[in-house]
């Protein structure tokens, strides 16, 4: 068994696509999905790419299978500038605890260090106990428990209803 | 006293940095803002642009001032799509009460409606009531609060640490 973390390609996106299934359905959230294959395969390998991505692959018995990911883009700080979003990062259940979601990680923070990117932030549910061990395990800051930051949202309802104050 | 609501000029990036400066002030963080001009500049207006903007233009007597502004950039939802994030939303104090607030966040989401992003997401200090009170009005859900997300951030040693860690071929 041989894995090997690698640049994400145009092909990989079924692939990739069933892992973002597999971590909605993980987050209880699988009723929230509304992307297409078509439309993520345009926006991750299109003219146009809205983010990056990182495959985790295993070949064993001579067939290749994705069993990890991570998506990431920039973000920029009015602060510090330039700096790196992680979007999702997920290892199937049965690859977990070998270091590869450390590795998929490391690559996120290789390309941060490359483009000179002071920060790379991302969400955590407070109830992802495991998850929150680790990710202050390797030095990352809770901001919302340390400084109190409140992540909020406008859906497409309430976008609409402000856009119209726009003149 | 007109203001007017526009988006931002490269010419602008002086002001802009001058309000950057005020709401770091207001959210206690001051000594964190690293940032130069001719970064803001070359970030916003360069080749590579990695924010845009809308000020709120204040004249009188022949002479204009940025009052406010809102900082905003694309981000991306693996289940939505396209969505926009609101790095800065801003009014000076003394202009505030008078729908500038409203107009400059109306813009962001009016680009949201036009480019299509089901989401516009943005951050709050928890103990900045009267800004959360108004986003709620505006109808923005507290993610923290509902869904209990926490907003994490690798840097400095952590960051080169992990760095360390990639073996990618």
């Amino acid at each position: 068994m041989c894995i090997v973390i690698r640049k994400a390609e145009v092909k990989d996106c079924p692939g990739i696509f069933d892992l973002i299934t597999e971590l909605a359905i993980h987050e209880k959230h699988q009723d929230q999905m509304k992307i297409s294959l078509e439309k993520f395969r345009e926006d991750g390998f299109g003219d146009d790419t809205k983010f990056q991505c990182f495959v985790a692959e295993c070949e064993e018995n001579d067939t290749l299978r994705l069993i990890g990911y991570v998506i990431y883009f920039n973000t920029y700080s009015t602060w510090q500038g330039k700096c790196i979003h992680m979007e999702d990062i997920y290892v199937v259940p049965e690859y977990r605890s070998k270091g590869i979601g450390s590795k998929l990680i490391g690559s996120v923070c290789k390309v941060a260090d490359l483009q000179n990117c002071g920060r790379v932030q991302f969400i955590v549910r407070d109830s992802n106990k495991s998850a929150m061990k680790f990710y202050k395990h390797q030095g990352a800051i809770d901001l919302t428990e340390v400084q109190e930051w409140h992540l909020f949202r406008l859906t497409s309802d309430a976008i609409e209803k402000v856009a119209a104050k726009y003149d | 006293m007109p203001i007017v609501v526009r988006e931002a000029l490269q010419t602008d990036c002086q002001g802009i940095m001058d309000l950057i400066m005020e709401l770091a002030v207001y959210e206690k963080m001051e000594d964190q803002v690293k940032m130069k001009i001719e970064t803001l500049q070359e970030d916003g207006f360069g080749n590579e642009k990695y924010f845009k903007c809308f000020v709120a233009e204040r004249q009188e007597n022949g002479a204009s001032k940025l009052i406010g502004y809102a900082l905003y950039y694309y981000i991306y939802s693996t289940w939505e799509g396209k969505c926009i994030y609101m790095e800065d939303f801003y009014v000076s104090p003394e202009y505030r009460g008078k729908g500038v607030g409203s107009r400059l966040m109306g813009s962001v989401c009016k680009i949201a409606v036009e480019k299509k992003c089901a989401r516009v997401h943005f951050a709050v200090l928890g103990w900045n009531k009267s800004s959360i009170d108004y986003y709620k009005r505006q109808g923005a859900i507290d993610l923290t609060e509902v869904e209990d997300w926490h907003l994490f951030r690798l840097t400095g040693s952590a960051l080169e640490k992990m760095a360390a860690k990639s073996d990618t071929v």
